[in-house]
């Protein structure tokens, strides 16, 4: 096997006196897609977080690409390769679609930010047509794929997806994850923490499932599917000591 | 007309230049800086020196003071003071930038000494060279600052809206967080914007100097007034504030021109002008309706979830309740008491001169408990309390001298009449968010001493208000126990109001008002039962004052002296009544003892000024203050001592796992000393 791209030990992380993680480990090989799964509150978000530079982990290491980055600030990471679109919407809603991008471009050498911004737009053609729009004003859908072109603009090298398909209709959703598989084709290594399990699975190659800030499974995605069962749904119903049966019957809300 | 207009536009100019560098340090770090007003006066001061006692040529003085050392001060303060403010609650903002309005002037005395100056000049050759234009005469300083708010207001839009380091201000101004993650350092940019914010300082101060003189406490006013330009823009829009604080300039140049220059009035309309803009602003915004925020004005969401929530706001502790179950009935009263007998018998050791002061410590120490109300307990920050404490004063002098009244009755009435206007003040600024609350509030006291507390009939002629003391507590000692006896009172039933359903309430609206909302808690109704107990408070305490250092003067209850107040209480700590008492004998002592036993020592209130300030901006470090910083240390302390609780924690009891912090447990203040 290759060295992983992305290496998590033992990362602890706390808001003020609460604690979100508590020892998370996992890694991810180049090129592959690792889908991060679990209930609201689980700490998918703060992981990604930590990951990319947000909040500072209380221990553990992060590394990335063979360099410790568990110290380093967001915008250092960003410019090793590794962009991270947070949950909700990662743009800058009071600046223009066009502005947004430039945003995104603003490490490349200058003379390549045109070129950048072009393929960006080629990519998403929507974009294109709103240009000078303010992004806030975008649709939930256009409002994605703006992140999804700011995130991709500057080739980077590793995607973390933050609930990408919170809020949108399913033919959008749909294009989104299109988007995410089109960078994935061009070798972007990708984390996807996802709503839409079954989506999220078929395209990842593995899987970590946290539970209450802990890795609670992890493993090929193929062999998910009980364990996100058990796991999965049934945490978001019926925390333990709750026996497993109950908790099949009952879904998500 | 022209003439006043073109007048007008020079105080116009230096209003929208200071207005644009209080909103963009606002914008794009949540901070409005109280201080703005003393950097100014700090950097004209400096370019005196080097101009004035040095004898530089203009051009370099102009080019070290505004250019190099006012950008300098920016970055300067930007690294030890406001990247850690970013993140701090409303009150904690403008209690260190106010600590800073306190000690910047009085280290330009300790850095270029106290002489008192009569006219500064500004950035043109003297004599200054005067044109005509359109048949009005126009000087080179007016010209100046013209070309000053057309060159700033030129560039400043080109660089926001066409170059990348605008683009990169403007994206932070948005959400610091995503920038970050787009790659850009956000602190990289803040640090340039309080650069040019503080350039923007020093411009102002360097051409207001020759019309306002060189006076710290006039650049703040001028400042107070620029507030009104930030308030009309609601504090974040560039544009009206610019325009506002030029029109505000011309406004009072034409009400120069047309009211008649003789009236008493005339003069109280034209200082009164930017109020009235804060004025026509609250009643436009009371009609429209709705509520007015500031907090979620700043930032993205991403930027709220991941700050903890809890400890970026002047957030309520449980009210004792959370540490009481380890400290034990005992151990949580035992420090108050025994502080209470200890202050309480000093009194009755020291002599003279020293129990009068002891007298006026418990004076302010009821003064100071009016804001445990009203911002400790109903997490308003309310910079008007001196001007209730005036109100309470003036009109116990007014009717126990002049009508004959018992003078505890007249004192009764002045809380009252004090309690009557914080009960409109409250109703009022209800729907305000936290800054602009107390941006009104401020605005208040400044109205009314300028308008009201000027009176003749208050004024007497410069001599000032006397008040007899009740006849059964003529002497200094039983006057200071008459006192110390108010203290305990209001003390005590503030401990019981933190139990009653308006302090519960209080306490729930503070962690959240759509919380307390949907729990069927009227804010209002509690926020303004508050605000007027507070006002109260605070009247009774003003009288208390009238009585301890009768005869007084109106204008020792000025609005910022009352700010300088609230910063020496919020360091030891806003939510305590023991607090209070600290801060009372704090506030008269130090400066006493020196002056009696260093009497020689002449740079001695100027390095005290200085150590309050720097006092306040330890808040932004201890936001609960001083107090509760040292007893939650001794505890651990005590607590060290303690074998440790058997089995270690789970993690899942240890903290709730949270995805989002926003839902984060608030954190647990430990300390609430009663």
């Amino acid at each position: 096997m290759t060295a992983p791209i992305l290496d998590v030990v033992s990362l602890d992380v706390r808001y003020g006196q609460s604690q979100a993680l508590f020892g998370v480990s996992l890694s991810v090989a180049p090129g592959t897609v690792l889908a991060v799964l679990g209930a609201n509150g689980a700490g998918k978000s703060t992981l990604a977080r930590a990951v990319s530079g947000l909040v500072r982990p209380a221990a553990g290491t992060v590394t990335f690409d063979g360099r410790d980055i568990s110290r380093l600030p967001a915008h250092r990471v960003r410019k090793l390769g590794l962009t991270y679109i947070p949950e909700g919407r990662g743009i800058f809603p009071g600046l223009s679609v066009i502005d947004n991008l430039r945003m995104a471009v603003a490490q490349e050498r200058r003379a390549d930010r045109p070129q950048a911004i072009d393929r960006a737009i080629e990519r998403f053609p929507v974009l294109g047509d709103r240009r000078t729009q303010r992004a806030g004003s975008l649709s939930g859908g256009e409002q994605q794929m703006l992140a999804l072109a700011r995130a991709l603009a500057e080739s980077p090298k590793l995607v973390i997806a933050d609930e990408m398909s919170l809020g949108l209709a399913p033919l959008v959703t749909e294009s989104v994850f299109e988007g995410l598989e089109a960078a994935r084709q061009e070798g972007i290594t990708i984390v996807l923490s996802e709503q839409f399990v079954h989506r999220a699975l078929a395209m990842a190659d593995h899987c970590v499932i946290l539970t209450r800030g802990q890795v609670g499974w992890s493993g090929p995605a193929a062999e998910a599917g009980q364990e996100v069962i058990d796991r999965y749904l049934g945490e978001a119903e019926a925390p333990p000591p709750t026996p497993a049966p109950a908790a099949v019957t009952a879904g998500p809300p | 007309m022209l003439q006043f207009v073109i007048a007008g536009l020079v105080l116009g100019g230096i209003y929208a230049i200071a207005s644009a560098g209080l909103v963009i340090t606002y914008t794009s770090s949540g901070i409005l800086n109280f201080a703005f007003g003393a950097m100014a006066f700090f950097i004209a001061r400096f370019y005196y020196y080097l101009h004035t006692q040095e004898s530089w040529s203009i051009a370099a003085a102009a080019v070290v003071s505004i250019v190099l050392a006012a950008p300098a001060m920016g970055v300067v303060l930007y690294f030890l003071l406001f990247r850690y403010l970013r993140l701090s609650a409303p009150l904690i903002k403008v209690v260190a930038t106010i600590g800073l309005l306190v000690a910047i002037p009085s280290l330009a005395t300790l850095a270029f000494g106290n002489q008192a100056i009569q006219q500064a000049p500004g950035l043109a050759p003297e004599p200054v060279a005067v044109y005509q234009f359109l048949g009005v005469p126009v000087t080179l300083d007016q010209v100046i600052v013209y070309a000053c708010v057309i060159v700033t207001v030129v560039a400043g839009a080109l660089v926001l809206r066409y170059t990348e380091v605008g683009l990169k201000v403007r994206a932070m101004v948005d959400s610091p967080a995503m920038t970050g993650l787009s790659g850009t350092n956000p602190g990289a940019i803040s640090v340039g914007v309080w650069a040019v914010s503080t350039f923007f300082a020093g411009l102002v101060g360097v051409l207001a100097a020759p019309i306002i003189g060189l006076d710290s406490g006039k650049f703040t006013v001028l400042i107070a007034a620029s507030l009104a330009a930030v308030v009309a823009a609601k504090l974040r829009n560039l544009p009206v504030a610019v325009l506002v604080g030029l029109a505000m300039g011309v406004a009072t140049s034409l009400f120069q021109r047309y009211l008649p220059p003789a009236s008493q009035w005339t003069t109280e309309i034209i200082d009164a002008v930017p109020f009235m803009v804060i004025a026509l602003f609250l009643v436009y915004s009371l009609i429209r309706g709705g509520r007015v925020g500031d907090n979620e004005g700043w930032g993205g969401v991403l930027d709220r979830a991941i700050t903890p929530q809890g400890e970026s706001r002047l957030a309520g502790s449980a009210s004792g309740t959370v540490e009481t179950a380890s400290v034990g009935v005992v151990g949580k009263y035992a420090g108050p008491l025994l502080l209470m007998v200890v202050v309480g018998a000093l009194p009755m050791i020291v002599s003279g001169y020293w129990v009068g002061l002891f007298a006026q410590a418990f004076a302010y120490a009821v003064i100071f408990l009016s804001w445990t109300i009203v911002t400790g307990e109903g997490g308003m920050l309310w910079l008007c309390q001196i001007t209730f404490a005036g109100v309470g004063a003036l009109t116990t002098a007014q009717l126990a001298s002049n009508h004959g009244w018992p003078v505890l009755a007249a004192a009764l009435v002045g809380g009252l009449v004090a309690m009557v206007m914080g009960a409109l003040v409250g109703f009022l600024s209800i729907r305000l968010g936290d800054l602009y609350v107390a941006l009104v509030t401020l605005t208040f006291g400044l109205l009314m001493e300028n308008l009201v507390f000027t009176l003749p009939t208050f004024v007497n002629q410069g001599l000032g208000l006397s008040v007899n003391r009740p006849g059964f507590a003529t002497t200094d000692l039983t006057f200071t126990y008459l006192s110390l006896l108010v203290f305990v009172v209001i003390a005590l039933f503030i401990v019981n109001f933190r139990r009653s359903t308006t302090g519960l309430a209080l306490n729930a609206a503070r962690w959240s008002e759509a919380g307390a909302r949907t729990s069927g808690i009227s804010v209002v109704q509690q926020k303004v039962i508050a605000g007027s107990l507070a006002a109260f408070i605070a009247g009774i305490g003003g009288a208390l004052i009238a009585m301890a250092q009768s005869p007084f003067q109106p204008a020792e209850f000025a609005t910022f002296q009352g700010v300088v107040w609230l910063a020496i209480f919020v360091t030891i700590g806003v939510r305590s009544n023991v607090a209070a008492l600290i801060a009372g004998v704090m506030f008269v002592f130090p400066d006493a003892l020196f002056q009696y036993y260093l009497p020689s020592w002449t740079t001695l209130p100027e390095i005290l000024s200085v150590l309050f300030g720097l006092g306040a901006i330890s808040a932004a470090k201890y936001p609960e203050g001083a107090l509760a910083e040292n007893s939650r240390r001794l505890r651990a302390l005590l607590q060290g001592f303690r074998p440790a609780r058997p089995g270690g924690e789970p993690p899942g009891d240890l903290g709730v796992p949270v995805g989002v912090a926003a839902v984060s447990p608030a954190p647990r203040i430990s300390e609430q000393v009663s």
